[in-house]
């Protein structure tokens, strides 16, 4: 998504938003239909692979359904989501009484062993696409949702620091170890470092 | 220009200034060394956002539509009356009737010929005049025959001065 794209996207969703509020049903539809894959996806990098996360997918939505009138737009439609989408995530680890390794750094050296791919192989074969998710899925959720948000969303600091609940000034760090943890997953076997992080 | 650090590298693939920097880029182009590291980060970034959003079912937002739709199942009805409507309910109607019940037969009790009388003040006076007989009293322990028994009052019990023979 390039700046041109993400301004025509900030242009629809104050569109969508003000015809639902105005009482267009279809316009939330719609807003539901340009985000639920995203939201999804959020969740999953919040959460891991979780069975239930269309089901909450479905309980972001009713929550902006609902709270869509107290929308200032002081912040991007998108970022105001996904910091319901966290919310609501957070929300049901508390439920689950697991809330507490959420947004907690992890000892990346927990993970499984990797794969031995370099980059350029990856791109090489059609299923190293999966290798590469499987790379990411092995990250923690921080990691994970910050790749997520910047890669993939292409956020501002500004807005990863507002979906994430972290100060702006740690969206850098939280940005280059995820970048650093990803390049650890996906190096090549000892020896190679073509990949290696300059950290 | 020297070498760039990794928050710059950082900054100049994600910060406001997104791959813009001419300084940068011309500092890549004569520097190997930062060209190669920031070569690495662009192929991770690239394999980061090769990773398309995980899909939803193709029925999503049908559904939840239909659930914004669907009113929130009601509730039980669930009747609740006054104070003063309360009081009148069965249990306490019950309550009253069962206190009522037990205030007429105390009532009765205290009231009727089988109520527990007081003692009668002359059982517990000496008299100085002649023996009289006090009807009033009734027996310790009873009397065979009859539930009054007739005590008789002396000056002549000169050892305890009880008044009782």
């Amino acid at each position: 998504m390039d700046l041109r794209d993400k301004k025509e996207l900030t242009l629809l969703e104050n569109n969508l938003v003000s015809r639902f509020l105005g009482g267009e049903a279809d316009a939330f539809a719609r807003l539901v239909d340009l985000y639920k894959d995203k939201i999804h996806q959020f969740i999953l990098c919040l959460l891991g692979p979780d069975r239930e996360s269309e089901d909450i997918a479905q309980e972001v939505f009713i929550q902006i359904y609902k709270s869509l009138g107290g929308f200032r737009r002081e912040s991007a439609f998108g970022t105001w989501a996904y910091a319901l989408t966290r919310n609501v995530c957070r929300r049901r680890l508390r439920d689950r009484g697991r809330e507490s390794g959420l947004f907690a750094e992890k000892d990346e050296d927990r993970e499984p062993p990797d794969r031995a791919l370099s980059v350029e192989k990856t791109f090489e074969r059609e299923e190293d696409g999966q290798r590469v998710r499987a790379a990411i899925d092995g990250l923690s959720p921080l990691h994970r949702s910050v790749l997520f948000l910047s890669c993939w969303e292409r956020l501002s600091y500004e807005e990863i620091a507002a979906a994430l609940d972290i100060p702006v000034g740690t969206v850098r760090s939280r940005i280059h170890n995820a970048m650093a943890a990803l390049a650890k997953k996906l190096k090549p076997a000892p020896g190679g470092n073509e990949n290696e992080l300059p950290v | 220009m020297n070498c760039l650090s990794k928050d710059e590298l950082i900054d100049h693939l994600f910060g406001k200034d997104r791959s813009a920097g001419a300084a940068a880029e011309a500092h890549f182009a004569a520097c190997a060394a930062c060209r190669s590291k920031m070569e690495a980060l662009k192929r991770l970034e690239a394999a980061a956002a090769s990773v398309p959003p995980a899909p939803v079912s193709a029925d999503f937002t049908a559904r939840l539509m239909e659930r914004l739709e669907t009113p929130a199942p009601a509730t039980a009805f669930v009747d609740t009356p006054s104070v003063f409507g309360r009081l009148f309910s069965p249990a306490w109607g019950f309550g009253f009737a069962a206190f009522a019940v037990a205030m007429y037969a105390g009532i009765v009790f205290l009231a009727g010929p089988r109520a527990p009388r007081p003692a009668s003040a002359e059982a517990l006076y000496f008299s100085d005049g002649p023996a009289t007989v006090n009807s009033g009293l009734r027996a310790p322990g009873g009397v065979p025959g009859g539930s009054r028994a007739a005590y008789v009052y002396a000056d002549t019990c000169e050892t305890a001065k009880c008044g009782i023979l």
